[in-house]
């Protein structure tokens, strides 16, 4: 993995290097002779300037492009059929009241999103980290359960919910009659066990996958090291907690702000649930999705777009205070800055 | 060598994606020596068979024509899709340049705003002459009820036609209710068919409905019969529960009657509501006072308080809410598709293991759809059945309104054929000339008699070459009166899309939950074993999501 992708970055630094050379050697012969340093700087300059320009272009179409509409919708309000409009902040105003009112669908639609993003990731993420040591460690069976597990990440979440459905809804019921003798409603056709199954999905469903990556950064740990542990006496939770953890922390923090950036506008697999009664859980990403192929007029997309921004800037703060959180957490945090340094 | 297998394995596996998601037909081949005519379909419960036999019959008729310099001939091309095809979808692509399909047979059209956009070639002139090329002496307009013209008619000018017609309603399987005696005498008590039939919803003897139940408190009294009879009373399927909500937008209107249904889309006149207030849920019937209000736009809000809509929730709190009237794991689970409830409608007759089911709510094309169910049941088509099926009448909410005449919406769906704005001028007779040919008598018949659906015009069909269901679902059509749920105010025109049918029943039941149509999902919420919201929770909702929702949105364009 390591070397595939060493010759991607490879490839990419050829690229580009490329370029900067057929960029100068179109360029017409200087009168004045140029000095080494210059024309070395030069270069370094078209090659900075190759190496921005990719993401500096995905960022504006993709981001400014996409979002200065939706930016702009925000503050407007439709007046009539035709879409003739005022500027307003009214769309904020009803934002917030929804937000901080009570009992409100956007505030319980926001609680239910933290809440799943809070067992998604503290029940997950801990489960897949001692499964991946598992992996990493060569147990019995690891490479085939490997497979096993990471089938439904590869698997459309569409299939995935609708076997799902059937082990809930079909197999269950069948089960617990076979079982008790006493006629069982499925668990998503039950009102009361159907939010502590779909969160159970979703714990479920989050951990394919995260396994993967954590097995593949800790393959990366010198093996030295676990073995000097190892003949220091460590155990194998000694060895998880000390040594293992520390070493995949950059990954670890790098995957807890990813997940936090997303964590407010999730769906969680609502929409794919929404089948499951109009009583399932509500969160962010569902009450956006529903609220809008909901509104064939397309009058309530500035309140959604204001409540993006909204929701846009929460999780900035979001991110970046749990970023400098975790960094400060670092266990290498010396280390890391001398590197930078 | 494991590489190389490796590699063929997966562009084996992507080569079958790929075909598979080209679908099972493939592009026809363009014929040069003939004129192309592009149709885009919804396909859906109507299907293609009909337009395909259409198709064949104005070819051959017109093998030896020329349309076009050097070419003789016509080739109809089709493309059937449910996405791109759906109304709402269509009126965004049908006015670009690269989109080929000049005429359209297809659902969930927003007549008003297709009009208001231009999207569709103006018809008037050719629904107005007379069919004589094709043999006949009248023209469509002929054909069509002055309801349906005035309905269709915007600024003197109609647009399109009504493509077929259809609601959704009870379809139940009449060799189970002969065998086990489930018609009502006129006493009120079960008899078989041969019994002393009561007269059924209509208040007539001699009519389809005979025996049928009479009012909202003798169907549950029928469900609770056929439950006892070892069978499954009721079934819908769990992921199209909206399906029931269709069904109690159809009898709320059916209690409303013609003028305050109308009245529900013109925002103009006088409706009998319910006082504020003084509406009982606690019993087996809605109680109420009642009073005459005056509609305008500023208060349509306030036809959330129709009595119809408050017996409508009625009946589905006293259904959802005894779970011997239905299979909840199939009804309220999102895995039990349409597919499955017809599959099992069909064939648990033909097995000694699973309890057959006695009514299924479905569209009145249930059995044009179910084809596959057929094909699993008895190896062959609708007309192999050994069972036999009819449409049920919707029983009348109380007593005193048995014998008042149905009132149905029979276009759903908002299903419309039209000729799209911009064809160009050389293939917009020949366009003309297709839509004229499949409303001949002849092919209106031939659609009837293959999909099993009507179409709303005046023709006449061979009875004996329709299914029984067919029969008695256009029987009870004829019976009603049949109505267009469309408007022509400003109002209307922006916001059709919340005057669908089914949105009639939305409710605001819960501030903590956004507004639903879902009854059956509201109404089986549990909590502790018992049941959380009632119908009073919805009929209250319905009336805050209209004032505090609808009406909020509606603001600027209510003067």
């Amino acid at each position: 993995m390591k070397t595939f992708f060493r010759r991607i970055g490879r490839a990419v630094g050829d690229f580009f290097y490329d370029i900067s050379c057929t960029l100068s050697r179109l360029k017409p012969p200087s009168k004045r002779p140029v000095s080494g340093m210059k024309t070395k700087k030069r270069k370094d300059m078209i090659f900075y300037v190759c190496m921005l320009a990719l993401p500096l272009l995905q960022f504006g179409l993709m981001w400014v492009g996409v979002n200065f509409n939706s930016i702009l919708l925000s503050f407007k309000e439709y007046v009539d059929a035709d879409r003739n409009f005022v500027w307003t902040l009214k769309n904020f105003a009803d934002v917030f009241q929804n937000l901080f009112g009570e009992d409100t669908v956007l505030l319980v639609s926001l609680k239910n999103s933290v809440l799943l993003y809070l067992l998604t990731t503290f029940v997950t993420m801990p489960t897949s980290l001692i499964i991946s040591f598992y992996f990493y460690k060569k147990f019995a069976f690891s490479r085939a359960l490997k497979i096993i597990l990471f089938i439904p990440s590869i698997i459309s979440s569409v299939v995935t919910v609708t076997c799902f459905y059937f082990i809930a809804d079909r197999g269950y019921p069948q089960i617990m009659e076979m079982l008790t003798g006493v006629a069982t409603e499925g668990l998503l056709v039950n009102s009361e066990t159907r939010t502590p199954t779909l969160i159970l999905y979703n714990i479920f469903y989050s951990m394919a996958g995260n396994f993967l990556f954590y097995s593949s950064a800790m393959s990366g740990i010198d093996n030295s090291v676990s073995e000097a542990a190892q003949i220091d006496g460590a155990n194998l939770v000694q060895e998880f907690f000390r040594i293992t953890l520390p070493n995949i922390y950059p990954m670890l923090s790098t995957f807890l702000v990813a997940g936090l950036a997303g964590a407010l506008i999730g769906d969680y697999g609502m929409y794919a649930f929404s089948k499951a009664g109009g009583s399932a859980i509500d969160t962010m990403g569902y009450y956006f999705t529903r609220g809008i192929t909901l509104d064939t007029t397309g009058q309530t997309y500035p309140h959604f777009a204001a409540l993006g921004l909204v929701l846009s800037a929460m999780t900035c703060v979001l991110v970046f205070s749990a970023r400098a959180i975790l960094n400060r957490l670092d266990p290498f945090r010396d280390q890391h800055k001398e590197v930078k340094a | 060598m494991k590489k190389l297998l490796a590699f063929a394995l997966v562009a084996a596996m992507l080569t079958a994606m790929m075909l598979t998601g080209c679908g099972p037909k493939l592009a026809q081949s363009v014929d040069a020596n003939k004129t192309q005519l592009y149709i885009g379909t919804y396909g859906g419960g109507v299907g293609t068979e009909w337009l395909e036999k259409a198709i064949a019959d104005f070819e051959a008729k017109y093998a030896d024509t020329s349309f076009e310099e050097g070419k003789k001939g016509v080739q109809i091309m089709i493309r059937t899709n449910k996405t791109d095809m759906e109304g709402e979808t269509l009126k965004d692509v049908i006015g670009l340049a690269d989109t080929k399909e000049e005429i359209y047979f297809t659902e969930g059209v927003f007549y008003q705003t297709y009009v208001s956009r231009g999207l569709t070639l103006d018809l008037t002139d050719y629904i107005n002459a007379d069919l004589t090329e094709f043999g006949e002496s009248e023209s469509i307009a002929d054909k069509m009820s002055d309801e349906l013209k005035a309905a269709m008619t915007v600024n003197g000018k109609i647009y399109a036609l009504p493509f077929w017609q259809g609601c959704y309603g009870m379809v139940y399987n009449a060799t189970l209710f002969d065998e086990n005696g489930w018609y009502f005498d006129k006493n009120g008590n079960f008899t078989d068919a041969a019994g002393n039939l009561g007269t059924g919803p209509d208040g007539q003897s001699g009519t389809a409905d005979d025996g049928q139940p009479r009012t909202y408190d003798e169907f549950f009294k029928l469900l609770a019969e056929i439950r006892k009879d070892g069978c499954v009373p009721l079934s819908f399927a769990g992921a199209s529960q909206d399906y029931l909500t269709w069904l109690l937008a159809e009898m709320a209107v059916d209690y409303m009657g013609v003028d305050a249904f109308k009245t529900n889309y013109s925002l103009d006149g006088t409706v009998e509501l319910i006082k504020a207030g003084t509406a009982d849920f606690t019993g087996d019937t809605v109680t109420y006072q009642t009073e005459n209000v005056a509609i305008t736009p500023k208060n349509g809000y306030e036809l959330a308080r129709q009595p119809g809509l408050a017996h409508a929730i009625k009946f589905a709190e006293r259904l959802m809410q005894n779970t011997t009237n239905y299979n909840a794991n199939s009804c309220l689970s999102g895995s039990y598709k349409i597919s499955d409830a017809q599959l099992e409608f069909v064939g648990n007759t033909a097995s000694t293991k699973l309890d057959p089911i006695a009514i299924m709510i479905d569209g009145s094309w249930w059995e044009n759809e179910a084809s596959a169910a057929f094909q699993n049941t008895y190896q062959g088509s609708k007309y192999d059945s050994e069972m036999e099926y009819k449409w049920m009448s919707f029983p009348k909410a109380t007593e005193d309104k048995v014998g008042q005449k149905s009132t149905l919406v029979a276009s759903v769906l908002d299903s419309y054929s039209f000729i799209k704005a911009n064809i160009s001028e050389s293939k917009k007779d020949l366009a003309v000339k297709f839509l004229q040919f499949v409303h001949t008598d002849a092919q209106m018949a031939q659609f009837t008699e293959t999909t099993g659906l009507a179409k709303p015009y005046d023709y006449a069909v061979d009875q004996t070459k329709l299914t029984s269901f067919t029969q008695s679902m256009m029987s009870c059509f004829n019976a009603a009166d049949l109505v267009t749920p469309m408007g022509n105010s400003d109002l209307y025109r922006a916001y059709c899309a919340d005057y669908r049918l089914a949105y009639w029943m939305r409710t605001a039941y819960d501030p903590s939950k956004g507004a639903i149509d879902n009854l059956a999902s509201i109404l089986t919420t549990k909590s502790g074993g018992d049941y959380v919201f009632t119908a009073a929770d919805c009929y209250n909702g319905m009336l805050t999501y209209r004032r505090d929702t609808r009406w909020d949105a509606y603001e600027s364009l209510i003067k």
